[in-house]
């Protein structure tokens, strides 16, 4: 296992029989370690109709299988038992099988739709119902049409009722409040019918008239009972509806794991049809294999494969480099580091990776700016109890709870009390200065560190000239380790021609090697040339200015501290102790999070741009998961 | 004595205050005068700014909105001073009934907005509230319908009128709807506010201003029934409750109404004296308010003072700067002093 690159892959090419490709396809996914790819040679591919084929019947069947799998509830097996291979006739049966099933499926999801919109316009019913269900009278009286006799029933203002009831008393209409709420009555207005000539009034006392819906032809009493009746019948064809569910779960159950199996043995073949060259009877298949899981594939290509395949290995080519995959074989408990730097980018096939540095230096970060023996503790319980849970993530809590440990050790801290635990180094708020040379310090030593490893990126890659003049290679470190000397010997006030001397030359170095690669006239090559080289300067010098946030934190943590002490003691006995718990929780969610997004951004901006090209891609050999379903995608 | 102490600083100053207001002879002579003469008389009277801006102007009308807003801007310095010396509900009170001026800033805003105006003509219609303002009036300007007025005026302190003029527009997508309600949710407020009052306190305060929501109440009724044809039942509601001598009672009766004439029959003899020789709607209008300033003169003349002293004397400058204004407009176009009479309300 190689600890900082990708284990080295090699190309190889597959010559077989053409019946021999799909059972090839399967133990290929099953051993888990190759990755296809198109061959490079274009004008040797024939049109491989039969996979095209293979391929569409197997998407369509994946998409009912997946439709049904997900409205039955049903989970797919972890793993294969038996390998066979699924020709076309028989995953065409599959089809035609899971569309027969869906077609069961689909009426009776549809009849749940049915109930589930009843249900619902129920209980939208019952809500209307409840405006009138303070009424004394048949519902039905209000929806008619009389002939001398204008009825209303409306919401109006709280505040305008008396005087509402008062000016509709001058047209001789009389108002009853039957439902008051919060803010505004339900109101029912009555009188002799005239020409509309109320409407104008309502209008301007915000009237919103109120519809009798055409099931209430009843007492509202009456009316309730019936759409009880009704709810109880729906929440009975539901039951019913859940019960013939489980009975079609049950009935369909066995056929659509099986029907899964087959997908999955399908799909390695449906995958390598599109990639695979075929002249007659002959096929090609291309792809990435570790080389040192070489033995394996061909372990079981010759146990599975009875005519005989032959194997053409190689090195990737270093033009090649930027196709091959990278392949980071790194221990389970680093997996959530590696995420958050192929987050960032995964690196080249021959590029360092930084998995190892960034855990430690992310760890290390982390304890440094959030050190607190409680809080860390807490972040280490949390990690053990949600392990089962979330056991992606669990070590990375684990880790950067037990460096928040230790340094809480080392500062004295804990749970933001500062004289409960001795401190066995430094205390933050009573070494402030020294806390900012310490950050300062390691800033230097990571861009010192990352530049050696951009130099050995760009030998890597064969690119000496980068690797000698350019700003992250020896040149860039020269002057930075020039100007960090000289700073240094500056404070002391030993300043030396020897230090001036030590900054010009690889500035010089930098200058020439900028005016060389630019071009045009040469008065706007020397600008350019001299802006490059100042902004070389510049950002190394802000890159090195970024890590005092490492000590600012830590001071922030003391003073977060201070700050939670002065409240607390502000409050009497039991709001002191609140204070203080809530004042904790607050530290540990709001400022543990924001910390380690801190830590990220360093580790991203300062450290990652200085030499991480990110511009690979990772290894993705095919599997033979039912777990891992899903269609593949035409190219 | 608690009481005395505790208005002692605001007894001072409206006592101070009450010596910028004019007596009913005072002001009657300055109509008989010519503006060069008059203004000398107004010395300390609080009008130093009117006064050199029309002297500087050699006696040359200003722009109607610059003339407002230099009326104006006078009340409110005296009410920031009065207010200042409040606190608690006291102050609330007072800074309530200063909000009528944004209230009618946002039916300007509203009416603006209806008749489509350019941003600028309506900015330049609104009265400058100085340290009163409270309005987002860019924004409120800014708005792209009037919809949008009212649900940013839900983030004001008009939250709760602005919800009623909502529930108005919603209704009946009219302005003048809009202000109806505004009007009504201002009159319910102020009524609300007072409620926090001590019983002698709302006893003392409630005939003048039950006076003046009269004088608001019989006027609108006026203009809806006998200029916008309103029904009696529609003009009724929208007038709105807690006024002195009009009750809900006596304000049905008067909601039949279809001529002016048949209005004084209806009123109680304290109104129907006072405006039995008026032949128009402005007329009215112009009797109440010298009926209120009557009332608010005589109230500042109690010898056991309270708060509603303050209130008197904001209601008294308020129509008497109002009636100055009309004296300087008149003056400056050289009106007759029997016409300057008739606009103020005043018979020579």
């Amino acid at each position: 296992m190689s600890l900082f690159h990708s284990e080295t892959m090699r190309y190889i090419s597959l010559f077989m029989r053409f019946d021999d490709a799909p059972m090839a396809s399967i133990v290929l996914a099953e051993s888990g370690f190759f990755d296809p790819s198109r061959a490079s040679s274009e004008d040797e591919r024939f049109p491989d109709s039969q996979g095209v084929v293979y391929r569409r019947i197997f998407n369509n069947t994946l998409s009912e299988w997946g439709k049904i799998s997900q409205y039955l509830s049903i989970t797919p097996v972890e793993k294969i038992n038996k390998l066979i291979t699924i020709n076309k006739h028989r995953l065409l049966n599959v089809e035609s099988r899971l569309n027969e099933i869906w077609s069961t499926c689909s009426e009776h999801k549809e009849n749940k739709r049915k109930l589930d919109e009843e249900l619902n316009s129920l209980m939208h019913l019952f809500s209307l119902l409840d405006h009138f269900r303070n009424l004394d009278i048949d519902l039905s009286m209000l929806q008619q049409d009389f002939k001398f006799l204008d009825v209303r029933l409306g919401i109006i203002p709280l505040s305008y009722i008396s005087r509402l009831k008062e000016a509709l008393g001058i047209e001789g209409y009389y108002l009853s409040v039957y439902v008051q709420e919060k803010d505004s009555a339900h109101v029912i207005i009555a009188g002799v019918k005239k020409n509309n000539a109320i409407q104008a009034l309502l209008d301007s006392a915000s009237f919103q008239s109120l519809h009798v819906p055409r099931e209430f032809h009843q007492h509202p009493k009456t009316v309730y009972s019936t759409l009880a009746k009704k709810k109880k019948n729906i929440l009975e064809k539901i039951s019913i509806h859940e019960f013939e569910w489980s009975m079609l779960q049950q009935r369909f159950k066995q056929e659509v794991l099986d029907s899964g199996d087959s997908l999955t043995l399908a799909k390695p073949y449906a995958i390598l049809s599109e990639k695979m060259l075929r002249k007659g009877q002959l096929i090609q298949i291309n792809g990435w294999v570790p080389l040192s899981k070489m033995p394996l594939i061909c372990d079981i290509l010759d146990k599975h494969i009875a005519n005989p395949v032959i194997i053409e290995s190689r090195e990737p080519e270093p033009e090649e480099h930027a196709k091959t995959p990278s392949y980071l074989l790194r221990p389970q408990w680093l997996q959530p580091f590696l995420k958050l730097v192929t987050n960032y980018g995964a690196p080249g096939y021959r590029e360092f990776d930084p998995s190892w540095f960034f855990t430690l230096s992310y760890v290390l970060m982390f304890g440094l700016m959030f050190g607190d023996a409680g809080h860390g503790a807490c972040i280490v319980g949390g990690s053990l109890l949600t392990k089962k849970k979330w056991p992606e993530y669990s070590s990375f809590f684990l880790a950067i709870g037990l460096s928040s440990m230790f340094f809480g050790f080392i500062y004295g801290s804990v749970f933001s009390y500062e004289h409960i635990l001795p401190s066995l180094w430094l205390s933050p708020m009573e070494h402030p200065m020294l806390m900012l040379k310490l950050a300062l310090l390691w800033g230097a030593c990571f861009i010192v560190l990352l530049n050696i490893v951009s130099i050995y990126n760009y030998l890597s890659n064969s690119q000496l000239k980068e690797a000698i003049f350019n700003s992250r290679g020896i040149t860039g470190l020269l002057l930075y380790t020039a100007l960090l000397w000289s700073i240094f010997e500056l404070s002391r006030e030993q300043f030396s021609s020897l230090n001036l001397l030590s900054v010009i030359i690889p500035l010089m170095v930098m200058f020439i090697s900028q005016w060389i690669k630019s071009s045009g006239p040469a008065a706007e090559r020397f600008l350019v040339s001299l802006f490059e080289t100042y902004d070389v300067i510049i950002a190394y010098f802000s890159n090195t200015i970024s890590f005092l946030r490492v000590a600012a934190f830590a001071l922030n943590h003391s003073a977060l501290a201070i700050a939670l002490f002065t409240l607390a003691a502000t409050a009497n006995e039991a709001g002191h102790w609140a204070v203080i718990i809530l004042g904790n929780l607050f530290i540990l969610l709001l400022e543990g999070a924001i910390v380690a997004i801190q830590v990220l951004r360093l580790e991203y901006y300062e450290g990652f741009s200085r030499f991480f090209t990110a511009e690979g891609y990772l290894f993705k050999p095919m599997e033979l998961s039912p777990q891992k379903l899903k269609i593949t995608e035409s190219s | 004595m608690l009481k005395i102490a505790h208005y002692a600083y605001l007894q001072t100053m409206i006592t101070i205050f009450s010596k910028r207001l004019l007596n009913y002879a005072e002001f009657s002579a300055l109509i008989q005068q010519p503006i060069e003469e008059i203004l000398p008389t107004l010395k300390n009277k609080g009008l130093d700014n009117i006064i050199q801006k029309l002297t500087q102007s050699h006696f040359k009308l200003l722009p109607a909105g610059n003339m407002d807003n230099l009326f104006l801007s006078v009340l409110l310095d005296d009410a920031r001073s009065i207010i200042r010396s409040l606190s608690g509900y006291e102050r609330d009170i007072f800074i309530y009934w200063i909000r009528r001026f944004e209230l009618k800033n946002i039916k300007t805003i509203l009416r603006g907005k209806s008749l489509q105006r350019s941003k600028e003509e309506v900015l330049a219609e609104l009265t400058p509230l100085g340290h009163f303002t409270i309005l987002p009036v860019d924004v409120l300007l800014n708005a792209d319908n009037i919809a949008e007025i009212l649900t940013l005026l839900e983030k004001t302190p008009f939250a709760s009128i602005a919800r009623y003029g909502s529930k108005s527009f919603e209704q009946k997508q009219d302005v003048f709807t809009i202000e109806t309600a505004l009007n009504h949710q201002y009159y319910t407020g102020l009524n609300k506010q007072l409620r926090v009052l001590s019983d002698e306190e709302q006893s003392l305060l409630q005939p003048l201003l039950g006076r003046i929501i009269d004088q608001t109440n019989l006027i609108w009724l006026l203009r809806y029934r006998l200029c916008y044809h309103l029904s009696p039942s529609h003009s009724y509601f929208l007038l709105v409750s807690g006024g002195y001598y009009l009750n809900s009672k006596i304000l049905v009766q008067l909601s039949q109404i279809t001529k002016l004439d048949q209005l004084y029959s209806m009123l109680p003899n304290e109104i129907g004296s006072l405006i039995k020789h008026c032949e128009s709607i402005h007329q009215v209008e112009l009797s109440l308010e010298k009926d209120i300033i009557q009332y608010a003169g005589n109230m500042l003349k109690e010898s056991v003072f309270s708060l509603t002293h303050a209130f008197a004397y904001l209601v008294f400058r308020e129509k008497q700067l109002s009636q100055l204004h009309a004296l300087f407009k008149g003056k400056l176009l050289h009106l007759s002093d029997n016409e300057i009479a008739f606009a103020i309300g005043d018979s020579l």
